[in-house]
Protein backbone atom coordinates (compact mmCIF):
# COMPACT_ATOMS: atom_id res chain seq x y z
CA UNK A 1 0.00 0.00 0.00
CA UNK A 2 3.03 2.91 0.84
CA UNK A 3 4.53 1.82 -2.19
CA UNK A 4 1.59 3.18 -4.50
CA UNK A 5 3.00 6.75 -5.03
CA UNK A 6 6.30 5.91 -6.15
CA UNK A 7 4.99 2.79 -8.40
CA UNK A 8 3.31 5.61 -10.75
CA UNK A 9 6.20 7.62 -10.83
CA UNK A 10 9.37 5.06 -12.02
CA UNK A 11 7.09 3.05 -13.70
CA UNK A 12 9.58 4.19 -16.79
CA UNK A 13 12.92 2.68 -17.30
CA UNK A 14 14.08 1.97 -14.08
CA UNK A 15 15.13 -1.29 -14.10
CA UNK A 16 17.94 -0.74 -16.91
CA UNK A 17 19.65 1.82 -15.66
CA UNK A 18 22.97 1.39 -16.85
CA UNK A 19 22.80 -2.49 -16.23
CA UNK A 20 22.62 -1.93 -12.48
CA UNK A 21 20.38 -4.03 -11.13
CA UNK A 22 18.22 -2.87 -7.79
CA UNK A 23 15.40 -3.06 -5.61
CA UNK A 24 12.19 -3.17 -8.02
CA UNK A 25 9.88 -2.33 -5.28
CA UNK A 26 10.60 1.25 -4.13
CA UNK A 27 10.06 0.41 0.38
CA UNK A 28 11.60 3.02 1.95
CA UNK A 29 8.80 4.91 3.59
CA UNK A 30 10.22 6.88 7.11
CA UNK A 31 7.71 7.29 9.95
CA UNK A 32 9.28 9.73 12.72
CA UNK A 33 7.56 10.05 16.04
CA UNK A 34 7.56 12.18 19.12
CA UNK A 35 11.23 13.22 18.65
CA UNK A 36 13.23 14.67 21.17
CA UNK A 37 16.68 15.39 21.35
CA UNK A 38 18.62 17.24 23.86
CA UNK A 39 22.28 17.84 24.36
CA UNK A 40 24.01 17.71 27.85
CA UNK A 41 26.45 20.71 27.32
CA UNK A 42 28.68 22.25 29.50
CA UNK A 43 26.32 25.13 29.95
CA UNK A 44 23.75 23.15 31.14
CA UNK A 45 21.05 21.47 28.60
CA UNK A 46 20.09 22.52 25.10
CA UNK A 47 17.01 21.12 23.83
CA UNK A 48 17.25 21.33 19.76
CA UNK A 49 13.72 19.99 18.80
CA UNK A 50 10.74 19.11 20.80
CA UNK A 51 7.54 16.17 20.25
CA UNK A 52 8.91 16.16 16.40
CA UNK A 53 6.81 13.98 13.95
CA UNK A 54 6.26 13.50 10.40
CA UNK A 55 6.22 10.71 7.66
CA UNK A 56 7.48 10.34 4.84
CA UNK A 57 6.16 8.64 1.28
CA UNK A 58 7.90 5.73 -0.52
CA UNK A 59 9.87 7.13 -3.47
CA UNK A 60 9.51 10.93 -2.81
CA UNK A 61 11.61 13.84 -2.24
CA UNK A 62 11.44 15.45 0.83
CA UNK A 63 13.97 18.42 1.92
CA UNK A 64 14.00 19.62 5.29
CA UNK A 65 15.29 23.37 5.71
CA UNK A 66 15.74 25.47 8.70
CA UNK A 67 18.46 28.12 9.81
CA UNK A 68 22.26 27.43 10.72
CA UNK A 69 21.74 26.07 14.03
CA UNK A 70 18.02 24.95 13.90
CA UNK A 71 18.76 21.22 14.32
CA UNK A 72 18.89 19.68 10.06
CA UNK A 73 21.89 17.22 10.99
CA UNK A 74 20.95 16.35 13.97
CA UNK A 75 17.49 15.21 13.03
CA UNK A 76 19.40 13.31 10.14
CA UNK A 77 21.82 11.75 12.31
CA UNK A 78 18.70 10.25 14.65
CA UNK A 79 17.29 9.14 11.26
CA UNK A 80 20.59 7.53 10.25
CA UNK A 81 21.11 5.84 13.98
CA UNK A 82 24.24 8.22 14.21
CA UNK A 83 22.65 9.71 17.26
CA UNK A 84 20.64 8.58 19.58
CA UNK A 85 17.26 10.54 20.19
CA UNK A 86 16.15 11.59 23.74
CA UNK A 87 12.77 10.49 23.20
CA UNK A 88 10.48 9.30 20.61
CA UNK A 89 11.32 6.56 17.40
CA UNK A 90 12.06 6.37 13.48
CA UNK A 91 10.60 3.85 11.96
CA UNK A 92 10.93 2.56 8.26
CA UNK A 93 9.24 0.58 5.96
CA UNK A 94 11.91 -1.91 3.90
CA UNK A 95 11.35 -4.44 1.56
CA UNK A 96 11.76 -6.71 3.92
CA UNK A 97 11.36 -7.12 7.32
CA UNK A 98 11.32 -3.52 7.62
CA UNK A 99 14.46 -3.27 7.75
CA UNK A 100 16.11 -0.93 5.29
CA UNK A 101 19.52 0.43 3.85
CA UNK A 102 20.25 4.24 4.23
CA UNK A 103 22.99 5.65 1.62
CA UNK A 104 24.73 9.19 3.39
CA UNK A 105 26.26 12.49 1.33
CA UNK A 106 27.56 14.64 3.35
CA UNK A 107 28.57 18.60 3.18
CA UNK A 108 32.26 17.13 2.01
CA UNK A 109 32.90 14.05 0.16
CA UNK A 110 34.26 12.45 3.12
CA UNK A 111 36.70 10.36 0.66
CA UNK A 112 39.49 7.89 2.08
CA UNK A 113 42.16 10.24 0.72
CA UNK A 114 44.60 7.54 0.24
CA UNK A 115 41.83 5.26 -1.95
CA UNK A 116 41.25 5.99 -5.69
CA UNK A 117 36.96 6.20 -6.59
CA UNK A 118 36.75 2.68 -7.13
CA UNK A 119 38.22 1.30 -3.99
CA UNK A 120 36.50 4.39 -2.12
CA UNK A 121 32.99 2.58 -3.21
CA UNK A 122 34.99 -0.77 -2.25
CA UNK A 123 35.06 0.34 1.00
CA UNK A 124 31.64 0.31 1.45
CA UNK A 125 30.98 -3.26 0.55
CA UNK A 126 31.87 -4.85 2.94
CA UNK A 127 29.26 -7.23 3.84
CA UNK A 128 28.03 -7.37 0.11
CA UNK A 129 29.73 -10.60 -1.34
CA UNK A 130 28.36 -9.37 -4.97
CA UNK A 131 30.20 -6.78 -4.93
CA UNK A 132 33.03 -6.04 -8.01
CA UNK A 133 34.42 -3.54 -9.52
CA UNK A 134 31.87 -3.53 -12.75
CA UNK A 135 29.45 -2.58 -10.15
CA UNK A 136 31.77 0.38 -8.82
CA UNK A 137 32.34 1.03 -12.61
CA UNK A 138 28.47 1.38 -13.45
CA UNK A 139 27.58 3.52 -10.41
CA UNK A 140 30.85 5.85 -11.37
CA UNK A 141 29.38 5.98 -15.61
CA UNK A 142 25.91 7.27 -14.03
CA UNK A 143 26.97 9.88 -12.73
CA UNK A 144 29.47 11.03 -16.04
CA UNK A 145 32.63 9.75 -14.06
CA UNK A 146 33.82 7.14 -16.35
CA UNK A 147 37.35 8.38 -16.98
CA UNK A 148 38.09 8.68 -13.18
CA UNK A 149 37.84 4.89 -12.32
CA UNK A 150 41.47 4.77 -10.38
CA UNK A 151 42.29 8.58 -9.67
CA UNK A 152 42.50 9.81 -6.26
CA UNK A 153 40.28 12.32 -4.42
CA UNK A 154 43.03 14.82 -4.68
CA UNK A 155 42.98 13.84 -8.68
CA UNK A 156 39.45 15.75 -8.90
CA UNK A 157 37.63 18.65 -8.81
CA UNK A 158 35.13 19.54 -5.85
CA UNK A 159 32.35 18.77 -8.22
CA UNK A 160 33.51 15.18 -9.47
CA UNK A 161 34.64 14.75 -5.92
CA UNK A 162 30.64 15.16 -4.54
CA UNK A 163 29.96 13.04 -7.48
CA UNK A 164 32.18 10.28 -6.49
CA UNK A 165 30.55 10.62 -2.72
CA UNK A 166 27.14 10.42 -4.63
CA UNK A 167 28.16 7.64 -6.18
CA UNK A 168 29.29 5.68 -3.04
CA UNK A 169 26.19 6.22 -1.47
CA UNK A 170 24.08 5.01 -4.56
CA UNK A 171 26.26 1.65 -4.80
CA UNK A 172 24.76 0.25 -1.71
CA UNK A 173 21.37 0.37 -3.40
CA UNK A 174 19.80 2.41 -0.21
CA UNK A 175 15.89 2.59 -0.44
CA UNK A 176 16.60 6.01 1.14
CA UNK A 177 19.22 8.61 0.36
CA UNK A 178 20.21 11.00 3.23
CA UNK A 179 21.62 14.30 1.57
CA UNK A 180 23.26 16.64 4.23
CA UNK A 181 23.48 20.09 2.44
CA UNK A 182 25.74 17.81 -0.12
CA UNK A 183 26.00 21.29 -2.74
CA UNK A 184 26.54 23.82 -0.66
CA UNK A 185 30.63 23.48 -0.74
CA UNK A 186 30.62 23.71 -4.64
CA UNK A 187 30.23 26.66 -7.27
CA UNK A 188 26.43 27.35 -8.47
CA UNK A 189 27.18 26.51 -11.76
CA UNK A 190 28.54 22.86 -9.91
CA UNK A 191 25.85 22.81 -7.92
CA UNK A 192 22.97 23.32 -10.36
CA UNK A 193 24.27 20.43 -12.41
CA UNK A 194 24.31 17.95 -9.84
CA UNK A 195 20.96 19.06 -8.75
CA UNK A 196 20.49 18.17 -12.17
CA UNK A 197 21.52 14.67 -11.97
CA UNK A 198 20.41 14.45 -9.20
CA UNK A 199 17.13 14.58 -10.08
CA UNK A 200 17.44 12.31 -12.79
CA UNK A 201 19.04 9.67 -11.07
CA UNK A 202 15.98 9.71 -8.36
CA UNK A 203 13.41 9.63 -11.80
CA UNK A 204 15.59 6.81 -12.99
CA UNK A 205 15.77 4.80 -9.28
CA UNK A 206 13.19 5.71 -7.93
CA UNK A 207 14.55 6.56 -4.36
CA UNK A 208 13.14 7.97 -1.21
CA UNK A 209 15.22 11.19 -0.62
CA UNK A 210 15.56 13.07 2.54
CA UNK A 211 17.72 15.98 1.67
CA UNK A 212 18.88 18.84 4.16
CA UNK A 213 19.48 22.57 2.96
CA UNK A 214 19.36 25.83 3.77
CA UNK A 215 18.98 27.56 -0.05
CA UNK A 216 15.08 27.85 -0.12
CA UNK A 217 15.55 27.79 -4.09
CA UNK A 218 17.11 24.48 -3.89
CA UNK A 219 14.70 22.97 -1.84
CA UNK A 220 11.98 24.20 -4.29
CA UNK A 221 13.98 23.20 -7.48
CA UNK A 222 14.56 19.70 -5.77
CA UNK A 223 11.40 18.69 -3.47
CA UNK A 224 8.41 16.90 -3.41
CA UNK A 225 7.55 18.82 -0.16
CA UNK A 226 9.40 21.10 2.22
CA UNK A 227 9.44 20.75 6.03
CA UNK A 228 10.39 23.59 7.57
CA UNK A 229 12.39 23.57 11.13
CA UNK A 230 12.49 26.40 13.59
CA UNK A 231 12.44 27.09 16.99
CA UNK A 232 12.66 23.39 18.12
CA UNK A 233 9.43 21.63 15.95
CA UNK A 234 8.50 21.26 12.01
CA UNK A 235 6.42 24.67 12.03
CA UNK A 236 5.65 24.18 8.47
CA UNK A 237 5.06 21.12 6.20
CA UNK A 238 4.13 22.92 2.36
CA UNK A 239 3.77 21.03 -0.67
CA UNK A 240 5.91 21.41 -3.99
CA UNK A 241 3.44 20.93 -6.69
CA UNK A 242 5.57 22.88 -9.86
CA UNK A 243 6.11 20.13 -13.00
CA UNK A 244 9.97 18.86 -13.51
CA UNK A 245 11.94 19.95 -15.42
CA UNK A 246 11.80 23.18 -13.03
CA UNK A 247 13.14 26.49 -14.04
CA UNK A 248 13.94 28.41 -11.75
CA UNK A 249 13.37 31.74 -13.59
CA UNK A 250 9.98 30.67 -14.54
CA UNK A 251 6.90 33.05 -13.28
CA UNK A 252 5.31 30.00 -11.32
CA UNK A 253 8.42 28.91 -9.69
CA UNK A 254 8.91 32.59 -8.53
CA UNK A 255 5.38 32.91 -7.51
CA UNK A 256 6.08 29.15 -5.11
CA UNK A 257 9.50 30.82 -3.95
CA UNK A 258 8.17 33.76 -2.58
CA UNK A 259 5.43 31.59 -0.85
CA UNK A 260 7.70 29.59 0.67
CA UNK A 261 10.05 33.08 1.97
CA UNK A 262 6.98 34.06 3.49
CA UNK A 263 5.84 31.01 5.69
CA UNK A 264 9.35 30.52 6.18
CA UNK A 265 10.08 33.96 8.00
CA UNK A 266 6.39 33.38 9.77
CA UNK A 267 8.73 32.19 12.75
CA UNK A 268 10.66 35.71 13.14
CA UNK B 1 65.27 15.89 -11.02
CA UNK B 2 66.76 12.59 -9.79
CA UNK B 3 70.10 14.00 -10.55
CA UNK B 4 69.47 16.88 -8.41
CA UNK B 5 68.73 15.27 -5.79
CA UNK B 6 72.02 12.82 -5.15
CA UNK B 7 73.81 15.92 -6.47
CA UNK B 8 72.23 17.94 -2.94
CA UNK B 9 72.81 14.44 -1.25
CA UNK B 10 76.67 14.41 -2.16
CA UNK B 11 77.32 17.78 -1.59
CA UNK B 12 75.53 17.67 2.15
CA UNK B 13 78.73 14.69 2.44
CA UNK B 14 81.22 16.47 1.33
CA UNK B 15 80.84 19.59 2.88
CA UNK B 16 80.48 17.38 6.09
CA UNK B 17 83.62 15.63 5.64
CA UNK B 18 85.38 18.78 4.60
CA UNK B 19 84.61 20.53 8.18
CA UNK B 20 85.78 17.62 9.79
CA UNK B 21 89.31 17.92 7.90
CA UNK B 22 89.43 21.14 8.97
CA UNK B 23 89.14 20.00 12.59
CA UNK B 24 91.01 17.54 12.34
CA UNK B 25 94.16 19.52 10.98
CA UNK B 26 92.99 22.73 13.26
CA UNK B 27 93.19 20.48 16.06
CA UNK B 28 96.38 21.10 17.78
CA UNK B 29 99.04 17.82 18.29
CA UNK B 30 96.99 15.85 15.77
CA UNK B 31 95.19 14.19 18.22
CA UNK B 32 91.68 14.53 16.41
CA UNK B 33 91.86 11.66 13.84
CA UNK B 34 90.29 12.31 10.79
CA UNK B 35 88.20 10.50 8.03
CA UNK B 36 91.17 9.00 6.63
CA UNK B 37 92.53 7.50 10.32
CA UNK B 38 88.78 6.71 11.31
CA UNK B 39 88.25 4.11 8.26
CA UNK B 40 91.49 2.60 9.17
CA UNK B 41 90.58 2.06 12.50
CA UNK B 42 87.28 1.05 11.22
CA UNK B 43 88.62 -1.37 8.78
CA UNK B 44 90.89 -2.64 12.01
CA UNK B 45 87.87 -3.73 14.11
CA UNK B 46 85.64 -5.16 10.99
CA UNK B 47 88.63 -7.29 10.22
CA UNK B 48 89.02 -8.57 13.36
CA UNK B 49 85.80 -9.68 14.01
CA UNK B 50 85.38 -7.48 17.47
CA UNK B 51 82.81 -5.44 15.62
CA UNK B 52 79.98 -8.24 15.11
CA UNK B 53 79.18 -9.12 18.57
CA UNK B 54 79.32 -5.68 20.08
CA UNK B 55 77.03 -4.67 17.01
CA UNK B 56 74.86 -7.66 17.70
CA UNK B 57 74.54 -6.37 21.75
CA UNK B 58 73.95 -2.93 21.15
CA UNK B 59 71.43 -3.66 18.40
CA UNK B 60 69.84 -5.82 20.08
CA UNK B 61 69.21 -4.07 23.16
CA UNK B 62 68.77 -1.18 21.26
CA UNK B 63 65.73 -2.48 19.47
CA UNK B 64 64.22 -4.18 23.27
CA UNK B 65 64.42 -0.48 24.48
CA UNK B 66 62.65 0.46 21.18
CA UNK B 67 60.24 -2.17 21.75
CA UNK B 68 59.36 -1.16 25.12
CA UNK B 69 58.96 2.53 24.41
CA UNK B 70 57.10 1.79 21.11
CA UNK B 71 54.35 -0.15 23.76
CA UNK B 72 54.29 2.25 26.18
CA UNK B 73 54.61 5.10 24.44
CA UNK B 74 51.93 4.27 21.92
CA UNK B 75 49.30 3.09 24.44
CA UNK B 76 49.77 6.65 26.43
CA UNK B 77 49.37 8.38 22.82
CA UNK B 78 46.67 6.68 21.68
CA UNK B 79 44.42 7.22 25.22
CA UNK B 80 45.53 10.91 24.90
CA UNK B 81 44.64 11.38 21.79
CA UNK B 82 41.16 9.67 22.05
CA UNK B 83 40.14 11.26 25.19
CA UNK B 84 40.15 14.49 27.69
CA UNK B 85 40.69 12.62 30.54
CA UNK B 86 43.83 10.59 29.09
CA UNK B 87 45.08 14.05 27.72
CA UNK B 88 44.90 14.95 31.48
CA UNK B 89 46.52 11.61 33.04
CA UNK B 90 49.27 11.43 30.35
CA UNK B 91 50.76 14.71 29.91
CA UNK B 92 52.21 15.34 33.69
CA UNK B 93 53.99 11.95 33.04
CA UNK B 94 55.42 13.01 29.84
CA UNK B 95 56.18 16.26 30.56
CA UNK B 96 58.24 14.63 33.68
CA UNK B 97 59.91 12.70 31.80
CA UNK B 98 60.73 14.65 28.96
CA UNK B 99 62.96 16.49 31.21
CA UNK B 100 64.84 13.58 32.81
CA UNK B 101 67.76 12.89 30.79
CA UNK B 102 68.92 9.60 29.78
CA UNK B 103 72.10 9.22 31.77
CA UNK B 104 70.41 9.67 34.45
CA UNK B 105 67.66 6.90 33.58
CA UNK B 106 71.40 4.55 33.17
CA UNK B 107 72.52 5.65 36.30
CA UNK B 108 69.03 4.70 38.27
CA UNK B 109 68.35 1.41 36.25
CA UNK B 110 72.22 0.59 36.96
CA UNK B 111 71.86 1.36 40.77
CA UNK B 112 68.62 -0.85 40.79
CA UNK B 113 69.89 -4.09 38.42
CA UNK B 114 73.46 -3.96 38.34
CA UNK B 115 75.66 -4.61 35.19
CA UNK B 116 73.44 -6.41 32.35
CA UNK B 117 70.74 -6.46 30.03
CA UNK B 118 67.88 -5.11 31.96
CA UNK B 119 69.74 -2.02 33.02
CA UNK B 120 70.61 0.01 29.84
CA UNK B 121 67.15 -1.57 28.14
CA UNK B 122 64.51 0.22 30.42
CA UNK B 123 67.08 3.28 30.62
CA UNK B 124 66.35 3.48 26.90
CA UNK B 125 63.10 2.11 27.31
CA UNK B 126 62.17 5.03 29.79
CA UNK B 127 64.02 7.89 27.77
CA UNK B 128 62.69 7.26 24.48
CA UNK B 129 58.97 6.68 25.37
CA UNK B 130 57.46 10.53 25.89
CA UNK B 131 58.56 11.08 22.46
CA UNK B 132 56.83 8.71 20.86
CA UNK B 133 53.85 8.99 23.04
CA UNK B 134 53.75 13.05 21.84
CA UNK B 135 54.25 11.63 17.81
CA UNK B 136 51.21 9.27 18.17
CA UNK B 137 49.04 11.21 20.12
CA UNK B 138 49.42 13.97 17.23
CA UNK B 139 48.54 11.03 14.73
CA UNK B 140 45.79 9.67 16.50
CA UNK B 141 44.03 13.74 16.65
CA UNK B 142 45.00 14.40 12.89
CA UNK B 143 42.14 11.43 12.41
CA UNK B 144 39.49 12.96 10.61
CA UNK B 145 36.30 12.64 12.76
CA UNK B 146 34.14 13.29 9.65
CA UNK B 147 35.77 10.01 8.29
CA UNK B 148 35.01 8.17 11.47
CA UNK B 149 31.29 9.29 11.06
CA UNK B 150 31.44 8.14 7.38
CA UNK B 151 32.78 5.03 8.25
CA UNK B 152 29.95 4.48 11.15
CA UNK B 153 27.21 5.68 8.93
CA UNK B 154 27.95 2.77 6.17
CA UNK B 155 28.22 0.06 8.77
CA UNK B 156 31.68 -0.79 8.29
CA UNK B 157 33.55 -2.91 11.00
CA UNK B 158 36.14 -2.45 13.31
CA UNK B 159 38.52 -4.15 12.48
CA UNK B 160 38.13 -2.78 8.34
CA UNK B 161 37.85 0.95 10.15
CA UNK B 162 40.78 -0.31 11.31
CA UNK B 163 42.93 -1.14 8.64
CA UNK B 164 41.41 1.03 5.93
CA UNK B 165 41.06 4.39 7.72
CA UNK B 166 42.68 4.44 11.09
CA UNK B 167 46.10 3.54 10.47
CA UNK B 168 46.49 5.26 6.86
CA UNK B 169 45.30 8.47 8.94
CA UNK B 170 48.26 7.51 11.51
CA UNK B 171 50.98 6.25 9.34
CA UNK B 172 53.00 9.38 8.50
CA UNK B 173 53.31 10.10 12.72
CA UNK B 174 53.95 6.11 12.84
CA UNK B 175 56.57 6.63 10.76
CA UNK B 176 58.34 9.72 12.57
CA UNK B 177 57.33 7.67 15.53
CA UNK B 178 59.73 4.65 14.77
CA UNK B 179 62.60 6.87 12.82
CA UNK B 180 62.81 9.43 15.70
CA UNK B 181 62.13 6.63 18.22
CA UNK B 182 65.17 4.40 17.10
CA UNK B 183 67.41 7.25 16.54
CA UNK B 184 67.18 8.37 20.14
CA UNK B 185 67.15 4.86 21.26
CA UNK B 186 70.65 3.85 19.83
CA UNK B 187 71.76 7.06 21.56
CA UNK B 188 70.35 6.64 25.11
CA UNK B 189 71.58 2.54 24.72
CA UNK B 190 75.22 3.81 23.34
CA UNK B 191 74.95 5.85 26.40
CA UNK B 192 73.59 3.73 28.93
CA UNK B 193 75.97 1.25 27.95
CA UNK B 194 79.44 3.60 29.45
CA UNK B 195 78.56 2.27 32.81
CA UNK B 196 75.03 -0.11 33.09
CA UNK B 197 77.35 -2.53 30.69
CA UNK B 198 80.78 -4.36 29.25
CA UNK B 199 79.50 -5.04 25.90
CA UNK B 200 78.63 -2.82 23.38
CA UNK B 201 79.19 0.21 19.90
CA UNK B 202 79.22 2.61 23.17
CA UNK B 203 80.93 0.58 25.63
CA UNK B 204 83.72 -0.29 23.41
CA UNK B 205 84.01 3.76 22.13
CA UNK B 206 84.48 5.21 25.83
CA UNK B 207 86.74 2.09 26.65
CA UNK B 208 89.18 2.94 23.77
CA UNK B 209 88.76 6.52 24.51
CA UNK B 210 90.02 6.12 28.26
CA UNK B 211 93.38 4.46 26.17
CA UNK B 212 93.71 7.47 24.11
CA UNK B 213 92.76 5.65 20.84
CA UNK B 214 90.86 8.15 19.92
CA UNK B 215 90.79 6.68 15.82
CA UNK B 216 89.37 3.44 17.29
CA UNK B 217 86.72 5.23 19.69
CA UNK B 218 85.72 7.04 16.37
CA UNK B 219 85.79 4.24 14.29
CA UNK B 220 83.19 2.68 16.56
CA UNK B 221 81.19 5.21 16.06
CA UNK B 222 81.64 5.24 12.39
CA UNK B 223 80.74 1.83 11.94
CA UNK B 224 77.10 2.65 13.42
CA UNK B 225 76.12 5.59 11.23
CA UNK B 226 77.13 3.15 8.63
CA UNK B 227 74.96 0.36 10.02
CA UNK B 228 72.30 3.10 10.38
CA UNK B 229 72.03 4.49 6.55
CA UNK B 230 71.84 1.41 5.39
CA UNK B 231 68.67 0.66 7.59
CA UNK B 232 67.23 3.98 6.82
CA UNK B 233 67.89 3.49 3.01
CA UNK B 234 66.90 -0.27 3.36
CA UNK B 235 63.72 -0.84 4.76
CA UNK B 236 62.11 2.32 6.24
CA UNK B 237 62.66 4.87 3.16
CA UNK B 238 61.16 1.72 0.76
CA UNK B 239 58.22 0.72 3.21
CA UNK B 240 57.54 4.35 3.43
CA UNK B 241 57.38 4.71 -0.32
CA UNK B 242 55.36 1.75 -0.72
CA UNK B 243 52.92 3.18 1.83
CA UNK B 244 52.74 6.44 0.44
CA UNK B 245 52.63 5.38 -2.63
CA UNK B 246 49.01 7.15 -3.22
CA UNK B 247 50.75 10.78 -2.24
CA UNK B 248 53.16 10.33 -5.30
CA UNK B 249 51.01 9.26 -7.61
CA UNK B 250 48.07 12.22 -6.34
CA UNK B 251 50.65 14.97 -6.81
CA UNK B 252 50.85 15.23 -2.90
CA UNK B 253 54.54 16.39 -3.46
CA UNK B 254 57.75 14.26 -2.97
CA UNK B 255 58.53 12.90 0.23
N1 LIG C 1 27.19 16.92 19.89
C1 LIG C 1 26.56 18.04 20.30
N2 LIG C 1 26.62 18.44 21.58
C2 LIG C 1 25.98 19.55 21.99
N3 LIG C 1 25.26 20.33 21.20
C3 LIG C 1 25.16 20.00 19.90
C4 LIG C 1 25.81 18.84 19.38
N4 LIG C 1 25.54 18.74 18.04
C5 LIG C 1 24.77 19.81 17.77
N5 LIG C 1 24.54 20.56 18.86
C6 LIG C 1 23.71 21.78 18.91
O1 LIG C 1 22.46 21.47 18.36
C7 LIG C 1 22.00 22.54 17.56
C8 LIG C 1 21.64 22.03 16.18
O2 LIG C 1 22.82 21.64 15.49
P1 LIG C 1 22.78 21.08 14.02
O3 LIG C 1 24.15 20.74 13.62
O4 LIG C 1 21.77 20.00 13.95
O5 LIG C 1 22.26 22.33 13.20
P2 LIG C 1 22.02 22.50 11.63
O6 LIG C 1 20.62 22.90 11.46
O7 LIG C 1 22.49 21.30 10.90
O8 LIG C 1 22.95 23.72 11.30
P3 LIG C 1 23.84 24.02 9.97
O9 LIG C 1 22.88 24.56 8.95
O10 LIG C 1 24.78 25.08 10.43
O11 LIG C 1 24.49 22.77 9.56
C9 LIG C 1 23.08 23.59 17.57
O12 LIG C 1 22.71 24.62 18.46
C10 LIG C 1 24.31 22.87 18.07
O13 LIG C 1 25.08 23.74 18.85
MG1 LIG D 1 24.11 20.86 9.55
Amino acid sequence: MVFVASETRQATDADDVAGVSHGTSAAGAIHVRNLTKVFDTEEGTETVFEDVSFDIEPGSFVTLIGRSGSGKSTMLNIISNVLEPTAGTVEFEGTQNDEVTLGHVFQSPRLLPWNTCVQNIEYVHENNPEYTRDLAEEYMDLVGLTEHYDKYPSQLSGGQRQRVGITRALSIDPEILIMDEPFSNLDEITAEALREELIDIWQKLGKTVFFVTHDITEAIELSDRILMLGDGRIFDDMSIDLERPRDVDSEEFLKVRQDAINRFHAIT
Amino acid sequence: MVGDKWAARIFGVVIGLAAWWIVTVLFPRGLFPGPVATVNASWEIIASGVVWTHMQATFFRTFLGFIGAFLVGAALGIIMGINNFGEHFSTPIIVIALSIPGIAWAAITTIIFGFGVAAPVLATAVTVFPYISLRIWKGVENIDPNLLRMSRSFDISRSRLLRRMILPSVAPALFTAIRFGLAISWKVETQAEIFASNTGVGYRAIEAFSRYQYDTAMAWAAVFVVVVFILEMGILRPLERKVFAYREEADFGVL
